[in-house]
């Protein structure tokens, strides 16, 4: 689905991924692991297009198109007291489609809202965000992430913070996200163990730096 | 029926009576007649009205100005004349502007006037009072002092 | 005190003041809300400096009409300083203080060494403090300043989603394909334009607050960006009028009026929020 090419990834004059060859494949379930700094979340913002490979290609394959990618990012200080309700956020998934109105459709509403009951937060849709618990958050920016993408998601980190049965939670909805959407997931994460019980394939970014 | 027509005849008079007053007392320097009266007004008023007379002028010559301020004068040796101003301070005391006037009767300085920087009030007519060198200054003739 | 109102009413750059004075509010309040959320609460301390700045020169020069300096050089910083921040080498916070330090420095050496009128201490003062400037506009300024906030009003209304998504969270804008660049580089723009604007009506010192106040205190209070957002433009506006007719009435400086009627609607929406909380 997406093929990698000698790809260099780095901020200034620093380079955190050199000339790194990889594939991900349609149905992958890929956990990238290994320790703070190695150029984990750096290779996903590769792969969502926020940061430009300085040498290399990131070759989207199989007709796959940026606007079927969701990301998920690691979440902000300043978004954990900011004032919005669930519904703001996750409809914000569709700016890209450049519209200009002032208002949502119907249909965008409808998906929207089942993007929000795949992630088992429908009955938050008028809550505050900022009033929610960690994991209602996580899920929450999961549905936003889902808004935004059809085939394949990209998740930063998205059980970090989270008390065990919310991880939990989080885990199953992915693991459904996996199963029944046919979705492909690259997941970056700390949680070896859960790594290795859900994930079809392993990549550690200690072995690459090395 | 007859009540209603006495005090509507009694009403026009009284409205002829003050618009005959009011002509009389545009010609007149004497009276106290004010088109602008400064003195009532609030200070960022006063000052906000002051900065229009310096920098439109043309605007309010004539009109008949009553304003309360701090006296001063100085000494011009350039055309050997001596100028008196009402000078008056925003509300913030930081900035200050003044209207140069001219008494009705002549008066000796410094004798018939109040010392520096005391209060005063005065009544005049505006106007605007050009240079030979083409830039004039707003200057309020024929004024008096009101205790 | 109400005769004395439509008596004052009657001139006609009270009623200038009003009008520009409720737009600049208006415009001011809503990009407080995103500039508070983005952590840029002090930009508009930082640039209202610049501001202060290119006036100083633009008074040195004698340029007919001050903006046609002021706003250019005025938004180059604000890009600079928006638009740079990620990877530039000074970190945010320390540029705007650095930049606006600066500029208020250079500004009054200017004015002071070249100074073109007697009065430079009421320059600077009225400058800063802005205690008349919003009576004293002259009917040019009045008109640009109309245009002006109208221009940032649509900008703004017909970007509101994309605003509020890249207020949100930046990273995932860009990945969904929002050209976050030129969208911050539009905001950056409105930015310094409301500024410029806002000084005329509080000074340069007191910009600050007419941007941050009615959204802090919207934010206690409302939990939608959009009802937060409608609720700092009414708090600005309702301040702003109350304070300009306070200021005339009473004979106060407009700038601080107004911040101080700021101030009171911020500890209205705090403690009503503390006495909500209480309850639950």
């Amino acid at each position: 689905m997406i093929k990698c090419r000698n790809l260099t990834l780095g901020y200034g004059c620093k380079n955190i991924v050199n000339s790194f060859d990889y594939e991900i494949n349609s149905g992958d379930y890929l956990c990238i692991i290994g320790r703070n700094g190695c150029g984990k979340t750096t290779f996903l913002r590769g792969l969502a297009g926020i940061l430009r490979p300085k040498s290399g290609k990131i070759e989207l394959c199989d007709n796959l198109q940026r606007k079927q990618i969701g990301y998920l990012p690691q979440i902000t200080i300043a978004q954990k007291d900011f004032p919005a309700s669930v519904e703001e956020i996750v409809l914000s998934a569709f700016q890209g489609k450049s519209l200009l109105l002032p208002f949502y459709g119907r249909a965008l509403r409808e998906r929207a809202r089942e993007c929000l009951a795949l992630t088992r937060t429908e009955n938050l849709r008028k809550a505050c965000f900022r009033e929610l618990s960690g994991g209602q958050k996580q899920r929450v920016l999961l549905a936003r992430a889902l808004c935004a993408a059809e085939r394949m998601l990209l998740l930063d980190e998205p059980v970090t913070g989270l008390d065990p049965e919310s991880s939990q939670n989080m885990y199953s909805i992915i693991k459904e996200l996996h199963e029944q959407k046919k979705m492909t997931i690259v997941m970056v994460t700390h949680d070896v163990e859960a790594a290795t019980k859900y994930a079809t394939r392993i990549l550690d970014f200690n072995e690459i730096v090395k | 029926m007859y009540k209603v027509l006495s005090r509507i005849t009694i009403i026009a008079i009284l409205c002829l009576f003050s618009l005959a007053n009011k002509s009389i007392a545009a010609d007149s320097t004497f009276t106290n007649h004010v088109d602008i009266d400064l003195s009532r007004m609030s200070a960022t008023m006063v000052y906000s009205i002051v900065y229009q007379m310096v920098t439109e002028p043309k605007k309010f010559v004539g009109k008949r100005i009553k304003m309360k301020g701090a006296f001063s004068s100085y000494y011009d040796e350039a055309v050997d004349r001596r100028f008196y101003g009402c000078v008056i301070k925003d509300a913030l005391a930081c900035c200050s502007q003044g209207l140069a006037f001219e008494t009705f009767k002549p008066r000796k300085y410094p004798k018939d006037f109040p010392s520096e920087g005391s209060p005063i009030t005065i009544i005049g007519r505006f106007d605007y009072e050009k240079e030979e060198d083409g830039i004039g200054f707003p200057i309020i003739r024929n004024a008096i002092f009101i205790k | 005190m109400f005769d004395q109102l439509l008596f004052y009413l009657d001139f006609p750059f009270v009623r200038y003041a009003i009008i520009v004075g409720t737009l600049i509010s208006l415009c001011s309040s809503l990009l407080g809300v995103t500039l508070v959320l983005k952590r840029y609460s002090y930009i508009g301390g930082g640039l209202s400096h610049v501001a202060f700045g290119a006036l100083a020169i633009a008074s040195v020069l004698k340029v007919t009409n001050n903006m046609f300096i002021i706003l250019p050089v005025t938004i180059i910083v604000a890009v600079l300083l928006l638009c740079g921040g990620k990877d530039a080498r000074i970190k945010g916070d320390a540029a705007i203080a650095m930049v606006s330090a600066g500029a208020l420095a250079i500004g009054y050496l200017i004015m002071n060494i070249f100074s073109a009128s007697a009065n430079v201490a009421g320059d600077v003062c009225t400058t800063l403090f802005g205690s008349m400037s919003i009576l004293t506009l002259k009917s040019t300024d009045v008109y640009l300043c109309v245009a002006l906030s109208i221009v940032v009003l649509l900008t703004f209304v017909l970007f509101y989603h994309k605003i509020f998504a890249i207020t949100f969270d930046e990273n995932f804008a860009r990945a969904t394909g929002v050209n976050v660049n030129l969208f911050n580089l539009l905001i950056a723009i409105i930015i310094a334009v409301i500024i410029v604007l806002a000084m005329n009506l509080v000074g340069a010192l007191l910009v600050s607050a007419l941007v941050v106040f009615p959204a802090l205190s919207a934010m206690r209070v409302f939990k939608s960006f959009f009802s937060v957002t409608i609720a700092a433009a009414i708090i600005s506006v309702v301040c702003s009028l109350a304070g300009i007719l306070v200021a005339i009435l009473a004979g106060t400086p407009v700038g601080s009026t107004i911040v101080a009627m700021d101030i009171a609607a911020f500890l209205i929406c705090y403690i009503t929020n503390f006495i909500r909380s209480r309850r639950i």
